[in-house]
This record gives C-alpha cells, sequence and structure tokens, in this order.
C-alpha cells in the first residue's frame, strides 16, 4: 500500500518506508508527482518544471535520469520489479499504480461507490473511505504547489464525503456518529450550510436542543461577521422546527433502501471486519487475475463467517458467482453443496453434457432418464475444470464447509491444484473446532484464510451502546441479539435454545461442569469444584481448558470464566431455584459434601 | 454518441434563470463558453472573469480524471460524478456532484455540466 494521505509511505510485506527512505527530498518529490499523475505519463519537461519551478538546472533531464535511478534502488530490492513500478518512457516517466494499492484509489473507489449503494451500505463505504485518512494529502510537501492542488482537491472529497457519512448515520438514528462526522466536516468548512444543519440536527436528536441552538447562534454570527450573510433558508427552518420541538424524526433525512448490492437486508449493519474483507476481496480478485484461489473463514458459530461472505458476495462485480451452505443431513450425498453452487453460478447456461458427459455425476439433474453414471472420479474433476474454464471467471462460495461431503472438498482441493490458468476463486468457511485434523476440510491447502474474532469495543463503538462489549464479548450473535432485543435483559427465546445446543453439544460431562459453573461468582477456582464433582483437579482442568478452546470459558489468571456473560446467564437459567441453591450451598461447603460420582 | 439536440431560445432562457449552476464547455479547448449566475456565484467568478478562466484551473489536480470523466460523455452522451472537486476563485475545493451531458451546438461538440455543490459552501457573489 501507498499511502499519501498524511506523509508519504510506502508499505510492501514487513518494509516499510517514509518520506526519508527514497534518497533524497528530490527523488522523493518525483515519486509523489508520479504519483498524482495516478498511474498516467508525466513528460520530462512537466517533471523537470514542477521539480524546479524557473531554476531548471542546464541539464534537467540528465538529473532526472539520476534521481528516478535512485528513487528505483530505493523503492525495491529487486531491480526488476523497481523498473516495472517507475516506467521510463520516451521523454516521460510513469509510475505503474495499477501494480500497487494507492490509498487515494482505495479513497476514490470507495466513495464512488457510496453514490450507488443504500444508506447503510452506502455509509460503511464512505466510513471505511475516512478510515483511509491519516491526515493531508503529502504533509511531507507542504509548499510546493502539485502538492497544494491534489491536497486542496482531497479537502474536498474527505469534506464531502463526511457529509454523506452524516446524513447516512442521521438517516440510520446513530446521532453520535452523525455528530462526529458533523463536526468534523464543520472543522473542514466553517461555512459549510449542510455541515452545520447535521450537526444542529444530531445534537437536537441527542436531546443536547441547548447546544443545537447555541451552535446555530454562532454560525450565524461568523456568516454575519465574516460574509455578511445570513444562514439559508433551510438552515433557518431547521432553527425554527427546534425551537418549536418537532418531532426529531420528522426532520432527519430518509434512508435509501432500494439497492441491487444490498448484502441480504441486513437488520445489523456491517461492524468492524474491514482488513477481512479486503483480504477477502483481494484474494478472489487474486483467483481472477492469476489462476483460482481458495480461500477460507474459520470462525466459531455466532462470530460472522456467513455475514461476512454475504458482504463478499455484494462487492463481487462482472464474475458468475454461485453460493451454497453444506449440511450434515446432506454429508452422505455427494457433490451436494459444490452442485448448487454450480448452478447458482451457471444460471441460464446450456451445459452440454454430450462434451462432457462426466458432470452427470456432480448434477444428477443432467443425467435424468439415462443410466446412472459411473464415471471415473478424475475425468468428473476433468469435466468440472473444464465446465468452470468455459465460464471463468467463476467464484464459488460454500458456507460451513465443516459439514461438506468428501467429494466436495476433493473436488475444492482439485481445483485449486488444477486451476493455475482458471480464472476464478473458491471461499469457503468453515469452524475450526468442528472437524478433527484429519477431516476432509482440515486437509484443503488454502491460499488465504481469514480468522475471525469477537469484535472489538472500538469497532462496536459506532453503536454507541453502554457497556454493549462487556455483556457481548463482541460476539457478533449477541451484539444483533442485543439489538434487535431494544438490548433487553434477557434473551430471546431462539438465541437461548441455540446457546444452550452448543453447550450441550460438547457431551454430558462438559455441560454438567458449565451449569455447575454457572452458578459460581465469576471467575471461579477449578480445585473446589472438582471437589464438588467428585473428580481429579488435573483431569478437571483439562476439561475447562478444552471448553476454552471452544471458546465457551476463557482463562483469567490462575481461574476460569464464561467467555460471554449471556451464556452463563442462559444456563443458570436453565436450571430450577432449587438446583441453583443446592449446587451453592455444595459450593460453599465442599468438605461437608460427600463427593459425587462423576 | 447520444446527442442531445441544439437548445432553443426557450431552454437558454431556462439555462439563464435556473437556480443550479450550469455551464457550457467546449472540451477540446479546455473552456468555458457560457455559465448562468448560479454558476458564477458557485465559484466565485464574474461570468467575464469565468469566461476567461480554463477549466483546468477549476480541476487543478483532476485533469487525469476530468478527461476519463469527459471522454465517457462523448462515447455515452452522458456522464456523473461526485468525485471531483471545483476550485473556487478563492482557493476552497468545493466537494460537488457533476452530471455532463453531450451537446451538439452550431456543428460543434460542446458539454453541458450541471454542478451541485454538495458542502453548499457559502461565500459572497462574485462583485459583492
Amino acid at each position: 500500500m501507498i499511502r499519501l494521505f498524511g506523509p508519504l509511505s510506502i508499505e510492501e510485506g514487513e518494509r516499510s518506508l517514509g518520506p526519508r527512505d527514497l534518497g533524497g527530498s528530490r527523488p522523493k518529490q518525483v515519486l509523489e508527482i508520479l504519483l498524482a499523475a495516478r498511474g498516467h505519463l508525466v513528460p520530462t519537461d512537466r517533471l523537470a518544471e514542477l521539480v524546479w519551478g524557473d531554476e531548471r538546472p542546464q541539464n534537467a533531464a540528465g538529473s532526472l535520469q539520476t534521481f528516478v535511478s535512485v528513487l528505483r534502488r530505493h523503492l525495491a530490492t529487486d531491480g526488476e520489479r523497481a523498473r516495472e513500478l517507475v516506467v521510463t518512457e520516451a521523454e516521460a516517466y510513469r509510475f505503474a499504480t495499477e501494480l500497487v494499492a494507492l490509498d487515494l484509489d482505495c479513497f476514490d473507489h470507495l466513495l464512488e461507490r457510496s453514490a450507488r449503494e443504500p444508506t447503510g451500505r452506502a455509509r460503511e463505504a464512505l466510513e471505511h473511505a475516512l478510515d483511509l485518512v491519516r491526515g493531508e494529502v503529502l504533509e511531507d510537501e507542504p509548499y510546493t504547489a502539485w502538492a497544494l492542488d491534489l491536497r486542496g482537491s482531497y479537502q474536498g472529497r474527505v469534506l464531502g464525503a463526511r457529509l454523506d457519512a452524516a446524513d447516512a448515520a442521521l438517516a440510520e438514528f446513530d446521532f453520535a456518529a452523525a455528530l462526529a462526522h458533523a463536526e468534523a466536516a464543520t472543522t473542514l468548512d466553517q461555512f459549510s450550510e449542510r455541515a452545520h444543519r447535521s450537526e444542529m440536527l444530531a445534537l437536537y436528536a441527542l436531546g443536547r436542543t441547548h447546544e443545537a441552538l447555541s451552535r446555530y447562534r454562532t454560525y450565524r454570527r461568523r456568516l454575519d461577521d465574516e460574509l455578511g450573510l445570513e444562514p439559508s433558508a433551510e438552515t433557518r427552518a431547521l432553527e425554527a422546527a427546534v425551537i418549536r420541538q418537532e418531532d426529531v424524526r420528522s426532520l432527519l433525512p430518509r434512508p435509501i433502501q432500494s439497492a441491487p448490492a444490498d448484502a441480504g437486508g441486513h437488520a445489523v449493519r456491517f461492524l468492524g471486519r474491514r482488513a477481512e474483507l479486503d483480504t477477502l476481496v483481494q484474494a478472489v480478485q487474486g483467483g481472477v487475475d492469476d489462476g483460482v484461489t481458495l480461500i477460507q473463514i474459520e470462525g466459531e458459530t455466532g462470530l460472522g463467517k456467513t455475514r461476512l461472505l454475504d458482504e463478499l458476495q455484494a462487492q463481487l462485480q462482472g464474475v458468475r458467482v454461485g453460493r451454497a451452505t453444506c449440511s450434515l443431513l446432506e454429508r452422505h450425498l455427494p457433490y451436494v453443496p459444490l452442485a448448487t453452487a454450480l448452478r447458482e453460478a451457471l444460471a441460464g447456461v446450456e451445459l452440454d453434457t454430450e462434451r462432457l458427459p462426466a458432470l452427470r455425476q456432480i448434477l444428477p439433474e443432467l443425467a435424468l432418464g439415462t443410466p446412472k453414471p459411473n464415471f471415473d472420479e478424475i475425468d468428473v474433476l476433468e469435466a468440472l475444470v473444464s465446465l468452470l474454464a468455459e465460464h471463468a471467471p467463476v467464484v464459488l462460495l460454500l458456507d460451513d464447509l465443516h459439514s461438506a461431503d468428501a467429494r466436495t472438498v476433493a473436488a475444492l482441493g482439485y481445483l485449486r491444484r488444477r486451476g493455475a490458468g482458471l480464472a476464478g476463486a473458491i471461499v469457503t468457511s468453515a469452524r475450526p473446532t468442528d472437524a478433527s485434523p484429519g477431516h476432509p476440510p482440515h486437509r484443503l491447502e488454502a491460499d488465504a484464510r481469514v480468522h475471525l474474532e469477537p469484535l472489538s469495543p472500538g469497532e462496536l463503538a459506532p453503536l454507541a451502546i453502554p457497556d454493549l462489549h462487556d455483556t457481548t464479548g463482541g460476539d457478533p450473535r449477541l451484539v444483533a441479539e442485543a439489538l434487535a432485543n431494544g438490548h433487553a435483559a434477557r434473551p430471546s427465546q431462539t438465541l437461548t435454545e441455540a446457546l444452550l445446543a452448543q453447550c450441550r453439544a460438547e457431551g454430558d460431562w462438559a455441560y454438567r461442569v458449565l451449569v455447575a459453573s454457572s452458578v459460581l461468582e465469576q471467575p471461579f477456582e477449578p480445585e473446589p469444584l472438582a471437589d464438588l464433582l467428585g473428580v481429579d483437579a488435573a483431569e478437571f482442568v483439562e476439561t475447562l481448558e478444552r471448553l476454552c478452546e471452544r471458546r465457551i470459558l476463557r482463562v483469567d489468571g490462575f481461574r476460569f470464566r464464561f467467555r460471554y456473560e449471556l451464556v452463563r446467564e442462559v444456563l443458570l437459567e436453565s436450571i430450577s431455584p432449587a438446583r441453583q441453591r443446592l449446587l451453592q450451598q455444595r459450593f460453599d461447603q465442599p468438605a461437608a459434601v460427600p463427593a459425587a460420582a462423576r | 454518441m447520444p446527442m442531445h439536440p441544439a437548445p432553443d431560445f426557450q431552454h437558454e432562457t431556462v439555462f439563464a434563470h435556473s437556480g443550479e449552476p450550469a455551464y457550457v464547455m467546449d472540451p477540446e479547448h479546455n473552456r468555458i463558453l457560457a455559465a448562468n449566475d448560479a454558476g458564477c456565484a458557485l465559484l466565485g467568478y464574474t461570468r467575464e472573469e469565468l469566461l476567461k478562466t480554463p477549466i483546468s484551473r477549476i480541476h487543478p489536480a483532476e485533469l487525469a480524471e476530468l478527461s476519463e470523466l469527459l471522454e465517457r460523455v462523448l462515447k455515452h452522451g452522458r456522464a456523473s460524478t461526485i468525485k471531483l472537486t471545483c476550485r473556487t476563485k478563492r482557493g476552497t475545493f468545493l466537494p460537488t456532484e457533476i452530471s455532463l451531458h453531450a451537446l451538439e451546438l452550431d456543428g460543434q461538440t460542446r458539454v453541458l455540466g450541471l454542478v451541485q455543490d454538495r458542502s453548499e459552501h457559502r461565500q459572497r457573489a462574485p462583485g459583492d
């Protein structure tokens, strides 16, 4: 990634270069001018004019050659790569921005995308774009004219993004975020009417009416003092509405709902996971450009694997996409998930079974009315390769791969190895703890892996719900539940059943341990509980450690605790008050209780 | 290229009196040929100044992007973007939504630009 927001920075793998690492100020300026041209040619005359102005040396072209040579040496350790990046043309140079990720390109792409998306997704795109803004463009070149113009343009673009993000946040009733965006916008442009209206509206919606009116008066005074103008009719009307205490909902911008690329109409907006989504998008693009890639998303139940696939799918344009969810109920049926994904990806395509008869083995509907096909597996896989090559690029998304049949898994592995010249990608999601190391999904080699962890407090901050991270542990499923439930004290019946089922799935003994643990004050020590349950403490700790690996418990110093308070509450609620009291009494007086048989 | 027919007198009146900033441009020669009052006010120039100002001065760091947008207009008849900014006479860069439409005027290819200032930046009208 090359970053022009803030001081120039180049990050490639573990290598990181700053403005002082490019062999001097002139080579650095040459690089910045070429980057500012965004992949277009910069004639040497123009380059010389920008570097030296009227004080051009006698042999400007020779000096530029030297700067470029120095620049290449510092830019990449591999000379070939350096020449690919800084391209010499006839009396001109060019930086091959198509070979690198440039933060300004990413920003522009997200900004333009936001204009085509419904409110929720537009806001995500805008906030993602704004996350790239580390400061003013080319902060290390504060005075040169070419840097000033570029910086000015991006000040305008960032302002536009802030204003649109504030509007989108208002439309989504996220008033704290709207206020933050609006305040950032008023800092960028103190004469922007729209920024001041968004700021007033967010303050009013947050119940800070007095501040909303105070900011209006300050703005009106500044306009009068500095420009001799008064606020626009729309801004004055907003002030009047605030004074009349009108219902804030009647003043808010309306969200744009309809959009072709809505990722499944989720009630909860996509939080965090941006790095993960970027990794997926880049890996898929890599597969489309250079040959099939296999990408695996790993994470425990509820951490958002399916949602991440939804978001990825919404971003895939210009490729055939097929998706399927693997099910334990169909694990004995060969190729079912693969066939489901293929049918979706190739919808509307007439398949040539004369030429590729072995496809009948994967897609049994092609064999209707004919004897049961019995092709060698290698013929089936080669037919699959030919089919995908014909209709490339194809991206297959397979959810819950831990439940897939062995043939599907083998076919995915074969496609990855065989698909070097085949444009496409396979993205799978799986629970890492649901399959033993010998299970086929575990044996699949992946080109990229994305491991999901719970959301961080920072990623939940946009929801502005106090203690949300403490109560949910950042588990997206619990966060969604908290939002859907209005942050109610009790989880829904559906979630309660799902959590209990997850605990029961650990086995009778582990479930008994969990129930007993739920009665205790958290964190709890293992030894007294082992005594209570009548088992050897070392053996008992092994059980607790396994439950930590399963992400139900976690280690807290020398003690253990439930990873999510909600899981403990659900377990506690599931047992009768009499049993709760009994367990508590036994725990308080372990010596008086005979060891129970395991 | 799909092009709009030449505007008649009525269209010219709508153009001149529209509250939305509008410009007629000659993309080949980097010039603004006509601008309405709202268009002059948006950029802070008098009409006389604006017609002498090259388009490249309004978009100094965006020439490549502007060229690509104009190519799209000349190919498809219209194009729009929220990416470009406009530099005002005072040096402020305004975030805009720009819609461009290809026109044929007196046998020449021209581009009608409709510009909305997304920030609603306030500034004195030219000459105030």
